[in-house]
């Protein structure tokens, strides 16, 4: 059941409702949001007076168009696509595509608010926007998926630009369609504008630190939770779920800020490794080979592979869930508390239940949620933009220097918030109030626009 | 008169013909008596008196009657005729005889038809002379008397020599102008110093011819009698003469006849394989096939299915496949070489054991172990040096070719065992890898796996012998490794249509790198590509990520150097082989390849999507072209092996066809049959179109079902704990249950608005699917075709159905299952850890072990019904 909204938002979100029939994904994304907001108006009456969270809830603009495209047979095929410019107060609005047959408009809004506060959390200028069609790449052939972005980017484009849209990749978008997005934008404006799509490739004006970014800022965030308890990872055993990208950057920062990691996973089961799993190993295996984890053992004879195991079973100081959504449920939150766990980041989106997270709270084991402990991805395309902008290119070091200190930020941010409105330790609260206050702050000062 | 020598203590059995006892001294219990006549009148001369004197003993004669000539005996007191059909094969035949002698038990006398007439059923003496000697120790042991006949002149000298070497008694039988004479050729443990001698019939006695100016005439009148029909080849050998003589003159009806005589007694019993092979084999055909083949009998299935195939595709478009086609050079080891092997071994009393009902799995691991430690007939050993002198030292194949292997509803697949040779180093050794194969295969015959596919369909009572297709490895040698381009398993009705688009009747491919075991054998964790033969290039995943990820890694070779069989990474493989046609069979992974630099592994990093190959075409073109015209010849969906040839610049890919077999149904034995007109009430689904995995026939006894509308109404956190306890009761589910899942949208997916978001792990030993296009919310998901996890469904063999209620041609009817299943309560299936009532008032699970629900689907006819249909 959703929670009660104070007495002042339940008018809005009644507002919310009636303005957009049919967006239930819409309706459930402001009604958590504005659950979060009662001890904001508080301290914030100017908010309401100045009818800040109504103009957040309406996007600034929304475009709806055809996508006409022919595939390998020759075949006409007219897909829908979205972009939702929803909120540029702290910068051009910035946000994936996303191509999945479940798209449509209510998905994209509820994805696009919630961009708005995951972007202002990083603390850097980007505002908050998603996209997408509901084309199925399912089955399509390269060159299908070829001519569909440059049919969607020849009616977007006149929307984007590095100062006004940046559209990123998202389920279905990758470097693949990036490019093909790419292309057709320069080759229609004549412009090599780098900085209107990011997560482009290294040579042509991606940024390095990319593929870590996510996996490193996470292990960022978890070590800040930490010191904020006078501690380290130094010396504590780590397991990560997963062994995509974000797990195996995840594992290796953690190995460098002298943590052990034992276990991870995919969706064939768990690799325990109580010397310490490998990395070398994963890599090969995950990012060059392609291939499921449990080849681990190939090559590490003493570590076990478990089938369809529970990772969250192997006892451990520190849990960072990086697998997938809803991986990590109630019962896994309480064997991780009794096996002596203290600290979880969540490196996934969303991968602890609601039943979880109350059981870290209540333990008061220091809980870092997917909306700031992963936002080393959203801040490492605010990177790329910085060094488009500037026609430079970083080197890997300047880069994850950079990320460190946006996670530090964003720890700082949640910690202080969450502190400020009497719930210290609570990075959840701080998480969800930090990103909208730079928000509305921002569009206060900018007046009636 | 003869005098005879006291040769022990044995109680003496009359012949009825005092004569004929005196010169052998009478009968011992124990004998087996060989008449060898010219003239059967002469062996019923014998039998009538001695059946006459065995009655008055108080003997009970059996007379099994298998012949075709006409009967020694009629029934009568004290005599049992017996019929024996020879032609269910040798056997039936020598089953039934030993199921009989061990039912008449001890001191029974026993008349036998003329053993020659099993020729006629059998077209091999070599198998004549190894039922003798299964049988006659039997007899011996049970103390009884037996008699049999021969024609010598109808079998080789091989055969007469078995016979002679394991018979107690054997006696020749001559006319010379109006004399009767008989000459004792062999007498166990009697003797006297005429015992041997031709006698001379005369008014009821026998004189020894005494002189050796009569015995020299009259041995000179007998050869001269004989010579002109004592053979020297085999029955068997005979035959194929006949027919080399024949050569050229196929069309006429002593041709057609002598097809047909081969037909049956080299291809097949089955009527539907005789048709096919008799329209599309020649006798020039047979005569090669012959050939090529150690020993007499059948080729077994596999073997006739490639040769047909062969067949089909030479005569539907010569020239087409004279060019793609490459010619095979196999060699056949026939089916009589394992019944020889097994008797050669003593191991028929074993193979009886075996035969009943509690020993078919208790004397299986004994008999598979007496198998792997038998030895050679002497009569083989020699055709397998000829073997390996064919195929010099190139990596040869010994794979199973059993009778009822690849035939109509009876693939065998995977049953039994093949084994790769690299066939290197000396002769010596050679032929010991090679023999320690053919053990290795024969032996497969008595794994669980074999028997249990037997008794599950109804086949432990039928004849099942193991010939053996002996096949030079398709390929080359790249350094120390040798392995095919490329191989295929090409099905002509694509099983696993993804795409509503495709249309089944393309036909589908899984084509691999290396040897074909990896698109034969269904390999977790690494994948065969798989090709809509109608849309080539499309495949079901959603990102390059996706269809590098799903693609063959790991590549099977022969190590020519090392263990043979070999497993390698592909990038291991680049790296050791830098020759192989990697830029004809895959891409490069240029993300990964980037990742690989940096790391400092082996770069590039290659995938094997074959789209150089595909799009090239001609493979693509021929595979179709292949699968057409077999589905058409055998007016059955097929399934074929073949392996692929590179072409140099300029020249077209070739392919090699090693196996071709009608396409199996999951589930119980094909055809699947399914009413034309089916009553709805008694069916819970019904479509035309819309499923995955090809023929089904096969029984459900668990239902795991999610309710649309309950789940519908959840948030997200509850559908994913919907998924979760789905996941559960699965993995909970009895191994002898077969289980079905049935629930709104998209099982697998990443949205749970869309569907059931478990994970393949959670599903994996389901053995249907089905994805109901209602969310019971009025909403109407796009159904995945089992997109999500399309690669593991072909993987493992899960049938896979969409269903659209409302739609013309589907019917699903959930009420149904309220009438004819018991409801289980997720409460008692999952004693702890329960989710919240609203999860588990989600999900229904109901059981019919008794009566279970039948899924039947016809390929062919692209229609698909569960229910009682």
């Amino acid at each position: 059941m959703a929670a009660r909204l104070d007495e002042k938002l339940e008018p809005i979100f009644q507002d919310v409702l009636h303005r957009n029939p049919g967006e239930s994904e819409f309706h459930q994304a402001v009604h958590e949001v504005l659950e979060t907001l009662g001890p904001v108006l508080v301290k914030y009456p100017e908010f309401v007076e100045r009818k800040i969270i109504q103009r957040i809830c309406e996007p600034e603009r929304q475009i709806i168009f055809r996508v006409p495209w022919q595939d390998d047979q020759g075949e006409i095929h007219i897909n829908r696509a979205f972009r939702v410019e929803f909120n540029s107060a702290l910068g051009p609005y910035k946000g994936g595509m996303r191509f999945h047959p479940s798209v449509y408009l209510g998905i994209i809004k509820f994805l696009g608010f919630e961009q708005i506060f995951k972007n202002a959390l990083t603390g850097l200028p980007i505002g908050g926007g998603k996209g997408g069609s509901d084309f199925d790449p399912k089955g399509k052939s390269d060159d299908e998926i070829m001519r569909f972005c440059q049919s969607l980017m020849t009616e977007l484009y006149r929307h984007l630009g590095e100062y006004t849209d940046v559209p990123a990749g998202d389920i279905g978008v990758g470097g693949r369609e990036i490019g093909y997005l790419f292309g057709q934008y320069k080759r229609i404006t004549n412009r090599y504008e780098s900085g209107v799509l990011t997560g482009k490739g290294l040579d042509w004006g991606g940024s390095r630190a990319r593929t870590e970014a996510t996996g490193f800022g996470t292990v960022f965030f978890t070590q800040e939770m930490l010191r904020a308890r006078g501690d380290s990872l130094d010396g504590k055993t780590v397991v990560v779920s997963g062994s995509g990208n974000v797990a195996i950057y995840a594992i290796e920062k953690a190995h460098q800020l002298g943590a052990k990691v034992i276990a991870c996973s995919d969706s064939g089961g768990i690799i325990v490794d109580e010397q310490g799993i490998d990395l070398d190993t994963v890599k090969r295996l995950k990012e060059v080979e392609r291939r499921r984890i449990s080849a681990y053992v190939e090559a590490h004879k003493h570590a076990r592979y478990v089938e369809n195991g529970n990772i969250w079973s192997v006892p451990c100081d520190v849990a960072l869930p990086c697998a997938t959504q809803n991986e990590l449920n109630g019962s896994d939150a309480k064997t991780l508390v009794e096996n002596g766990c203290i600290a979880v980041a969540e490196g996934a989106n969303m991968p602890t239940t609601p039943e979880g997270i109350q059981i870290f709270q209540e333990a008061k084991l220091s809980y870092g949620p997917g909306k700031a402990a992963n936002a080393g991805g959203v801040a490492t395309s605010a990177l790329e933009m910085q060094q488009n902008a500037s026609r430079d290119s970083w080197t890997f070091d300047y880069t994850e220097k950079r990320l460190e200190e946006i996670m530090i930020n964003i720890h700082k941010s949640c910690f202080e918030t969450a502190g400020e409105f009497g719930s210290p330790d609570n990075y959840v609260l701080g998480a969800n109030i930090t990103g909208f206050i730079k928000v509305a702050r921002a569009m206060d000062a900018m007046g009636l626009i | 008169m003869t005098t005879v020598t006291d040769a022990g203590p044995d109680p003496a059995v009359s012949t009825g013909v005092p004569g004929l006892d005196q010169v052998l001294d009478g009968l011992r219990i124990g004998d087996n008596v060989v008449w060898r006549v010219t003239d059967l009148e002469d062996y019923r001369r014998f039998v009538t008196p001695f059946v006459a004197s065995a009655t008055d003993a108080g003997r009970q004669i059996i007379y099994l009657r298998f012949g075709q000539h006409p009967p020694l005996l009629a029934a009568g007191p004290g005599i049992r005729v017996i019929e024996v059909d020879a032609r269910d094969g040798f056997e039936s035949f020598t089953a039934r005889i030993w199921e009989l002698v061990e039912t008449w038990g001890r001191g029974a006398f026993y008349v036998c038809d003329c053993l020659s007439d099993l020729l006629n059923a059998w077209a091999t003496d070599t198998m004549v002379g190894y039922f003798f000697r299964v049988i006659c120790p039997l007899l011996y042991e049970l103390d009884t008397v037996a008699w049999f006949a021969l024609l010598p002149q109808r079998h080789s000298r091989q055969t007469l020599d078995r016979i002679r070497a394991t018979t107690q008694v054997m006696i020749d039988v001559y006319r010379a102008e109006d004399d009767m004479q008989v000459q004792p050729v062999k007498v166990w443990q009697r003797q006297s110093p005429t015992m041997f001698l031709p006698h001379r019939y005369r008014d009821g006695d026998f004189i020894p011819v005494t002189d050796s100016s009569s015995a020299t005439r009259l041995q000179a009148a007998i050869e001269q009698q004989a010579h002109a029909s004592q053979q020297l080849l085999d029955g068997w050998d005979r035959l194929f003469l006949e027919a080399e003589e024949h050569a050229g003159r196929t069309r006429d009806e002593t041709g057609h006849a002598l097809v047909r005589r081969i037909l049956r007694v080299l291809i097949s019993r089955d009527h539907r394989m005789l048709d096919l092979a008799q329209r599309y084999l020649t006798l020039d055909d047979l005569t090669a096939i012959h050939n090529r083949t150690i020993g007499s009998g059948f080729i077994g299935g596999k073997a006739v299915g490639m040769l047909l195939a062969r067949a089909m595709l030479l005569q539907d478009d010569p020239d087409t496949w004279h060019t793609a086609l490459d010619p095979h050079d196999s060699m056949f080891m026939a089916s009589d070489v394992w019944y020889a092997f097994l008797v050669y071994n003593g191991l028929w009393p074993a193979v009886m054991e075996h035969r009943t009902r509690e020993g078919f799995f208790e004397q299986a691991p004994a008999l598979g172990d007496a198998i792997l430690a038998g030895e050679f007939p002497p009569e083989v050993r020699p055709e397998l040096i000829r073997t390996l002198d064919h195929f010099g030292q190139y990596p040869i194949l010994v794979r199973s070719s059993s009778l009822l292997e690849d035939g109509f509803g009876n693939a065998f697949a995977g049953k039994y065992e093949s084994v790769f040779l690299i066939n290197q180093g000396d002769p010596e050794h050679r032929l010991e890898a090679l023999e320690n194969a053919i053990r290795q295969v024969y032996a497969s015959t008595m794994s669980d796996d074999a028997l249990s596919y037997r008794r599950s369909r109804g086949l432990e009572e039928q004849e099942e012998p193991m010939a053996l297709l002996i096949q030079r490895v398709n390929g080359r040698f790249h350094d120390h490794w040798y392995l095919p381009d490329a191989a295929a398993v090409g099905v002509s009705r694509n099983t696993f249509v993804w795409a509503p688009e495709m249309d089944p009747k393309a036909g589908m491919l899984r084509l691999v790198m290396g040897l074909g075991t990896r698109a034969v054998d269904r390999i977790e964790g690494d994948h065969a590509w798989v090709i809509a033969l109608d849309q080539p290039l499309k495949q079901p995943f959603r990102s390059l990520e996706e269809n590098y990820r799903f693609s063959q890694h790991l590549v099977d070779s022969l190590d020519v150097n090392g263990p043979g069989l070999t497993t390698t990474d592909l990038t291991t493989l680049a790296r050791e082989a830098p020759d192989l046609p990697l830029t004809s069979l895959g891409e490069t992974d240029r993300a990964a390849s980037e990742r690989a630099r940096e790391l400092g592994l082996d770069h590039p990093v290659w995938r094997l999507t074959f789209r150089p190959l595909i799009r090239q075409g001609e493979v693509i073109r021929l595979a179709s072209r292949m699968l057409s015209t077999l589905e058409a010849a055998y007016a059955h969906p097929v399934d074929v092996e073949f392996t692929i040839h590179l072409g140099g610049a300029g020249e077209s890919p070739r392919i090699n066809l090693v196996q071709c077999r009608p396409l199996a149904t999951i589930g119980d034995a094909s055809p699947v049959s399914l009413p034309p007109q089916p009553d709805p009430h008694r069916l819970l689904m019904a479509t035309r179109g819309h499923f995955m995995g090809g023929n089904i026939n096969l029984a459900i006894h668990r239902i795991i079902q999610v309710n649309a509308e309950a789940y519908s109404a959840l948030d997200v956190h509850g559908k994913y704990q919907v998924a979760t306890l789905v996941g559960r009761l699965a993995r909970q589910t009895p191994e002898r249950f077969n289980l079905m899942l049935a629930g709104p949208g998209r099982w697998g997916t990443s949205s749970p608005e869309l569907g059931v978001p478990v994970g393949f792990a959670d599903i994996s030993r389901v053995s249907v699917l089905a994805e109901i296009a209602d969310m019971g919310n009025g909403m109407v998901p796009d159904l995945s075709y089992g997109s999500h996890f399309f690669q593991d469904l072909v993987e493992t063999g899960i049938a896979y159905v969409a269903l659209f209620p409302g739609e013309r041609d589907c019917l699903w009817n959930p009420g149904w299952l309220e009438q004819h299943t018991q409801q289980r309560t997720i409460d008692c299936l999952l004693p702890d850890d329960l989710p919240a009532v609203a999860i588990r008032e989600c999900v229904e699970v109901m059981e019919c072990e008794e009566v279970p629900l039948r899924i039947l689907a016809d390929i062919t006819r692209q229609r698909l019904l569960g229910g009682h249909p």
